[in-house]
């Protein structure tokens, strides 16, 4: 019995030092390939590729390939020299080598070995990085983990590289997708080179969450520059309206205008026309606005409170409803609206006013007052942004400001007004035919009476995209259920970058089957072959690395998958006039205006004056009015 | 004398390219060089430099054409309603309908130009990288024919380096103008 057990061990021994022979003789045998697998795999390691790059590689010999077998038909002009040329090569490389030039006998073989060694050295990588996933691999039990970190870590760098390259991420692919950056890693999504989105996925709801100077900036320029290039590419083959981005910075001061005079030199890069930065530089009109939603919008701007206070809101919308809705037509400016506010003025207006029209007036007299003043001072502080003239078809691309750090209840009326003007845009005017994404940052800030589902909600059934970004999952919204509401219905996606609490919306993501292998510690620090694998539900996307993530480095989280992007930064050229544009955070102070004289170009020029040709102009324009 | 036309707003209207000029400078400066260019003038005016001056006052009277003009990269040339004249990364895809074709050269152009343009990507992206790849590829190359002579498999190797040099080597171009 003894004797038959021994036989057996000695048998299991000998069979497998036989198998280890005989896989030595293949590697020995197939020399070349041998070496270009090994060299793959190195290379694979040392950038953390996926496995399907080196087959990538191996496909990309195909024309190495070809020109070697046709030029051994045009050689040896035989078929079957050409159908025996791998094996010919083979026996000419060990040939060559025996007879002493092992540079020949590489060239010789070349054409075969390298296809062949990255396909198997694919294969291996493929088989390895398994091993690893799965716990099963590596020598200690630590070592899957220590493998991944350290591959995150090539993968980084490999990453860091592409986008240094200055041609590798072009912000359009070949296909027309926006490339948001260098791939990283990817879990559940196609494992590519460079992180793509299609157009419509930018014309669907994203969110984007990560903290200041995580690269958030950087990644929303990118994609506002890629939906406008895309966007006006697709309107030039008359494929698509006519792109406008409405970009709604809630925040304010001067990192806001800072933003902004980046973001117009790099959309003007990516093809806009032209940006409008309001209300710094452009103008908006809410009088532009249809009379009831006129009324319904200047309402809305007045802060009112409920229980008693709700008559007097009442008294204030019938008010408004009366000055705006006057058979003279709607108000055109804030000066115009002013003056309706004034119980002669409505009474003029309605001179043959209804029973019911004359009571309301009547009971509202007494309050008319009180409600011009409110209206006064609530225009004082809004300025003269929504004032006109301007509207959103103006410009390809709006950068407004609000400011929503330093006087809220401003910021939180401008953004109500400019939420209206857009529906109305899209819904009424010439927006109906534009393919409209209204970005907002920071939107928590102003959100007290617009709560931003509600803008989200409107703004989908509008047709347009609104892209949400916050500096933490705190910021995107008020309440919980607000946040898990727009996070849940971001059908384009969700970026993160850093953020100290990612949870919330890595649960979002969702899960994946993952095995998990535990194996026998026979003694430290020996670790068994035997041992037990099981399927478990693993994160898609992993905390631990989002908290981790470097300045620019993003997960895009998108239909239960992740990919985690080195965002490519968009460098802009320089203005070629420079100037102190920014100073305070304030819009720039008009100059003392000075006649400028005609002359040389430049500053600091003193050209020669010119006569005065003003009785002659005045002819031909008009009376200049000052 | 009036500045030519064409060497931007600001200069076509005689003004400082620098921000925080007001809409008054702006529109004085306007109506001098219109009086001075108009064709209703005794002399004749000058209606080419007229026409430039009323486009430059179109781009330049707000606020925003004249920060506009300012941003452009190419030069404050352009102003709202004027493609951006700078070649950014959408140069040549995002032309408004009916322009798609605006650009586009002829062959013999093309053929000459082709070239030209290439060489400029290369001076504008990372030359030293690509002289190292093209010296990689041409030594492989090299050593294939000193090793093994005109082979098929030297001709093989030959297009093998090739195929890496092009699929590498756009990386370390320029991006097109």
């Amino acid at each position: 019995m003894i004797r038959l057990y021994l036989a057996l061990v000695i048998l299991r021994l000998l069979g497998r030092v036989a198998l280890v022979l005989a896989g030595l003789a293949l590697l020995l045998a197939a020399a070349p390939v041998s070496l270009v697998a090994a060299g793959a795999m190195a290379a694979a390691w040392l950038g953390g590729w996926p496995p399907i790059r080196l087959y990538r590689a191996a496909l990309w010999c195909l024309p190495m390939v070809m020109v070697w077998l046709a030029a051994t038909a045009v050689a040896t002009r035989s078929l079957a020299r050409v159908v025996a040329a791998p094996y010919l090569a083979w026996l000419a490389m060990w040939h060559a080598t025996a007879a002493g030039p092992v540079a020949a006998a590489a060239v010789t073989i070349a054409p075969l070995a390298v296809p062949l060694g990255l396909l198997a050295g694919g294969l291996a990588w493929s088989r390895r990085t398994y091993a690893m996933r799965t716990g099963a691999g590596g020598l200690s039990p630590t070592a899957p983990v220590a493998f991944y970190q350290r591959q995150w870590r090539h993968q980084v760098r490999a990453a860091q590289a592409r986008i240094a390259a200055p041609g590798a991420v072009p912000l359009l692919s070949r296909g027309g997708e926006v490339v948001a950056g260098a791939v990283i890693r990817t879990a559940g999504h196609r494992a590519a080179v460079l992180a793509t989105l299609p157009y419509q996925r930018l014309r669907s709801h994203q969110v984007v969450i990560g903290t200041t100077g995580t690269g958030k900036t950087t990644l929303l320029l990118r994609l506002w520059a890629g939906f406008l290039a895309r966007g006006l590419e697709r309107h030039a083959a008359s494929a698509g309206g006519r792109p406008l981005l409405v970009v709604l910075d809630c925040k304010g001061g001067a990192d806001s205008r800072r933003v902004a005079d980046r973001a117009r030199r790099v959309l003007r890069e990516a093809g806009a026309r032209s940006t409008a930065i309001w209300p710094d530089e452009a103008r908006l009109s809410l009088w532009a606005l249809p009379p009831p939603q006129l009324t319904t919008t200047l309402v809305d701007l007045i802060e009112h409170g409920s229980g008693g206070a709700a008559y007097y809101a009442d008294v204030m919308e019938a008010v408004v409803a009366l000055a705006v809705g006057a058979p003279a037509g709607p108000p055109v400016s804030t000066a115009d609206f002013l003056a309706r506010l004034d119980a002669g003025w409505l009474a003029a207006a309605y001179p043959t006013a209804s029973a019911s029209d004359a009571a309301l007036l009547r009971s509202a007299a007494g309050h008319i007052g009180d409600i011009a003043l409110r209206f006064r001072t609530l225009f004082r502080r809004l300025g003269d942004g929504l004032d006109g003239p301007g509207g959103f078809d103006d410009a390809d691309a709006w950068y407004c400001i609000l400011e929503g750090t330093s006087e809220i209840a401003v910021a939180e009326a401008q953004a109500r007004a400019l939420a209206d003007l857009l529906a109305s845009f899209a819904t009424h005017g010439p927006g109906q035919d534009r393919d409209i994404l209204l970005a907002v940052d920071e939107f928590s800030a102003v959100s007290r009476r617009l709560p931003i589902w509600q803008l989200y909600e409107r703004a989908r059934s509008l047709g347009l995209a609104v892209q949400v970004s916050a500096q933490s999952w705190q910021g995107l919204a008020a309440r919980e259920d607000e946040r898990y509401r727009i996070a849940a219905t971001a059908d384009g996606g969700i970026w993160l970058l850093r953020t100290p609490h990612p949870e919330p919306v890595t649960g979002l993501a969702g899960s994946r089957p993952a095995a998990d292998t535990a194996r026998r510690v026979l003694r430290v620090p020996v670790w068994h072959r035997d041992g037990v694998s099981r399927m478990r539900q693993a994160p898609v996307a992993d905390p631990a690395i989002i908290r981790s993530l470097g300045v620019g480095q993003a997960a895009y989280i998108y239909r239960g998958g992740v990919t985690f992007v080195q965002v490519k930064r968009l460098v802009a050229a320089p203005a070629a006039v420079t100037g102190k544009r920014v100073t305070d955070g304030r819009p720039p102070r008009p100059a003392a205006a000075r006649a400028g004289p005609v002359g040389a170009p430049g500053a600091g020029a003193q050209p020669a004056r010119l006569p005065d040709a003003g009785p002659l102009l005045d002819e031909a324009f008009g009376a200049e009015h000052r | 004398m009036i500045p030519l036309p064409g060497s931007g707003p600001f200069a076509t209207l005689g003004l400082p390219a620098r921000a925080g000029l007001t809409d008054d400078e702006v529109r004085v400066a306007w109506r001098r060089v219109a009086a001075a260019t108009h064709p209703d003038r005794a002399d004749g005016g000058d209606p080419a430099r007229f026409a430039a001056a009323a486009t430059a006052y179109t781009a330049l009277r707000t606020r925003s054409g004249r920060a506009e003009a300012l941003a452009d990269p190419a030069g404050p040339a352009g102003g709202p309603g004027l493609p951006p004249a700078g070649g950014g990364w959408a140069a040549g895809r995002a032309r408004p309908a009916g322009q798609a074709h605006a650009g586009r050269d002829s062959p013999a152009v093309a053929l000459v130009a082709g070239p030209a343009r290439m060489l400029a990507r290369a001076r504008g992206g990372r030359p030293a990288v690509l002289l190292l790849r093209f010296a990689a590829a041409a030594a492989v190359t090299a050593l294939a024919v000193i090793a093994a002579g005109w082979a098929p498999a030297t001709a093989g190797v030959m297009t093998g380096a090739v195929t890496w040099l092009v699929l590498t080597a756009r990386h370390d171009l320029a991006p097109p103008q």
